[in-house]
């Protein structure tokens, strides 16, 4: 299954956000989407997954436009986990996570045995069946980020897309959470489009990086060539240091003060 | 366990429908004309097909049966009626603006109806259009002007947006009430008619009236249980929504011009009977949990058996004197629903 974007462009009013956007996701692949505030990723994302409509250009998954699906059909290829959630009335989390099989259950009928089943795997995968019963708004931070990654789940697409599902997470949940997204894709074939603001997260966990700017795809590629010290100069305005390991297969950016 | 929660859901049920009509057969023997239960039931087994011809009806009186059958039940029925569609517009409302305050008024439908009665009460018309009286198609068609009205305003942008909704309905409102105001003033021998209606009273029950609402009310219940899973999803967010499938705008639409129209309806021919869209779903929330496929269910007949409650202390405590209907509602639903908020420890609203 692919998933390819051709000369995408949106805009809020006057205002251009993405601007001629081209690109390829490879099957059971993590990227990264990096890039400054305002550049565009999350505006990207919501127009991969339908939510915002782009003034021209096409996403095409296996070669069909995802305008021409219907609601339902999409949410069966691509899913998606909002940068934050809002959790309104007092579910529990397996109710929560059933909610991922909406594409798939008509009106006025129930879950099926595979439903159910496809909520139970992705509780096991995410670690959230010990406290599947838990009222959602009982939850702590960490724990919440992983029923809502169980939902995207339990969904049971091929792309998987996530804003910053880490960003208010401290640093044993956010290894915790990414290493759970990682596996998605090692593991279980999941093509993974994150959004990240933590280019150390995305040198550690992504398999390729895209770097935007300004609407534009800057570059793309492997995380050591993309996240160099230039392309980060000219994108973020910031002068790093790149800490090198011994054997160079570990990379830490710092930025210089 | 998924059969255990059935069966509490059965019982929930049954218990609610046995009171509703152990509610309706005691309030149909109360009123200024005693009737005792033996009476109220033999009148209303004599109407049941089948049944019917192993009842005597020797003891009964045709007084009685004509205020039991032409009096009393339509009331009771249009109790029902009213009851259930404002709360069940009141539980949809409350999930899609994700708002606790919001009940089936939000959107200044009621502030319509009433301009549009306060116009017909002033400008002193009697007429009567299909046996409906010049005040309820008047108070209908202002609570549908006010409607496409904040609908409007609120498409202007191109997307629905909730709060601009909200903020749109609330507007119009305060408008309405304005003209309400001056409406008093000018026309000052109408004051208390006006403050009547808009206090609600379901005095003007009948069965042509009945006709017209039983059909709305149970289209639109069983329409909105098919969204049941929709609102349930729809309370994570727009954006989630839309990932998993939600054709959000167009939901939203449907919704809420099925709860508008038995809104509408309901007003025009009841008046204001506030408080029941309001607490009905909270209560029924925190009582039996979020999910819609049956709060929907649950709050229907919870504010069906509510409003005949009301309606029957409305006509009874100070008969022959009757107190406007939506004084009650509040009077009695308010204590009861400040104990469960005290009792339950459950959040309703995030």
């Amino acid at each position: 299954m692919s998933l390819v974007i051709k000369n995408l462009q949106f805009s809020y009013g006057n205002l251009s956000v993405l601007n001629k956007i081209s690109s390829y996701f490879e099957d059971s692949t993590f990227y990264a989407i990096i890039g400054p505030n305002g550049c565009g990723k999350s505006t990207l994302l919501k127009c991969l997954y339908g939510y915002l409509e782009p003034s021209s250009g096409s996403i095409l998954i296996d070669d069909k436009n995802i305008k021409k699906m219907n609601h339902k059909k999409r949410a069966t290829k691509i899913s998606y986990v909002a940068q934050s959630n809002e959790t309104g009335f007092d579910f529990t989390v397996k109710d929560i996570i059933s909610m991922g099989r909406n594409p798939y259950i008509k009106r006025f009928s129930s879950m099926s045995e595979d439903d159910i089943y496809h909520v139970y795997e992705a509780m096991d995968k995410t670690s959230t069946l010990a406290f599947k019963d838990k009222s959602i708004n009982e939850l702590s931070g960490g724990e919440k980020q992983r029923a809502f990654i169980a939902r995207a789940l339990a969904q049971d697409t091929k792309f998987i897309l996530l804003d910053e599902p880490v960003s208010n997470l401290d640093i044993n949940h956010q290894t915790e959470i990414m290493s759970t997204i990682k596996s998605l894709s090692t593991n279980h074939k999941r093509t993974i489009i994150c959004v990240l603001h933590d280019l150390n997260l995305a040198y550690l966990y992504a398999d390729y990086v895209l770097l935007i700017d300004n609407g534009k795809v800057h570059s793309i590629g492997k995380p050591s060539n993309v996240l160099t010290k230039e392309n980060i100069k000219s994108v973020y305005k910031t002068d790093v240091t790149i800490l090198e390991d011994k054997n160079g297969d570990f990379k830490f950016i710092v930025p210089k003060i | 366990m998924v059969g255990k929660e059935k069966r509490t859901y059965f019982i929930k049920y049954l218990l609610l429908l046995i009171t509703l009509i152990a509610v309706a057969t005691i309030a149909a023997c109360l009123g200024a004309v005693k009737i005792s239960l033996y009476q109220t039931i033999t009148v209303f087994l004599s109407k049941i097909p089948f049944i019917k011809q192993y009842i005597s009806t020797e003891t009964i009186t045709n007084t009685t049966e004509t205020i039991i059958m032409s009096l009393r039940l339509p009331r009771i029925f249009m109790a029902m009626l009213v009851g259930a569609g404002l709360s069940m517009s009141g539980v949809v409302f409350q999930g899609i603006f994700k708002n606790p305050l919001a009940d089936p008024y939000i959107l200044g439908i009621s502030s319509g109806a009433s301009l549009g009665a306060a116009l017909a009460i002033a400008f002193g018309s009697q007429a009567i259009f299909f046996g409906f009286g010049l005040i309820s198609l008047s108070a209908f068609l202002g609570a549908f002007l006010v409607m496409f009205l904040v609908y409007f305003i609120a498409k202007a942008g191109g997307k629905l947006v909730t709060n601009t909704l909200i903020l749109s309905g609330v507007a119009i409102s305060f408008m309405c009430s304005s003209f309400i105001s001056m409406l008093i003033i000018a026309s000052r021998e109408n004051t208390t008619r006006i403050v009547f209606w808009t206090m609600g009273s379901l005095t003007s029950a009948n069965g042509t009236k009945l006709l017209v609402m039983l059909p709305i009310i149970l289209i639109g219940f069983i329409l909105l249980l098919a969204f049941s899973k929709d609102i349930n999803i729809l309370s994570s967010g727009d954006e989630t929504a839309v990932s998993m499938g939600i054709n959000v705008n167009k939901v939203k639409f449907i919704l809420l011009g099925i709860c508008s129209l038995i809104t509408a309806i309901s007003v025009a021919f009841t008046g204001v009977i506030g408080f029941v869209g309001l607490i009905i779903p909270h209560a029924i929330r925190l009582l039996s949990g979020p999910d819609h496929k049956h709060l929907l269910p649950l709050s229907a007949l919870s504010g069906a058996i509510f409003l005949v409650i009301c309606d029957t202390i409305a006509r009874v405590v100070m008969a022959p004197t009757e107190i406007p209907i939506g004084a009650i509602t509040a009077l009695f639903g308010a204590p009861f629903f400040i104990y469960l908020l005290i009792k339950s420890k459950k959040k309703v609203f995030i």
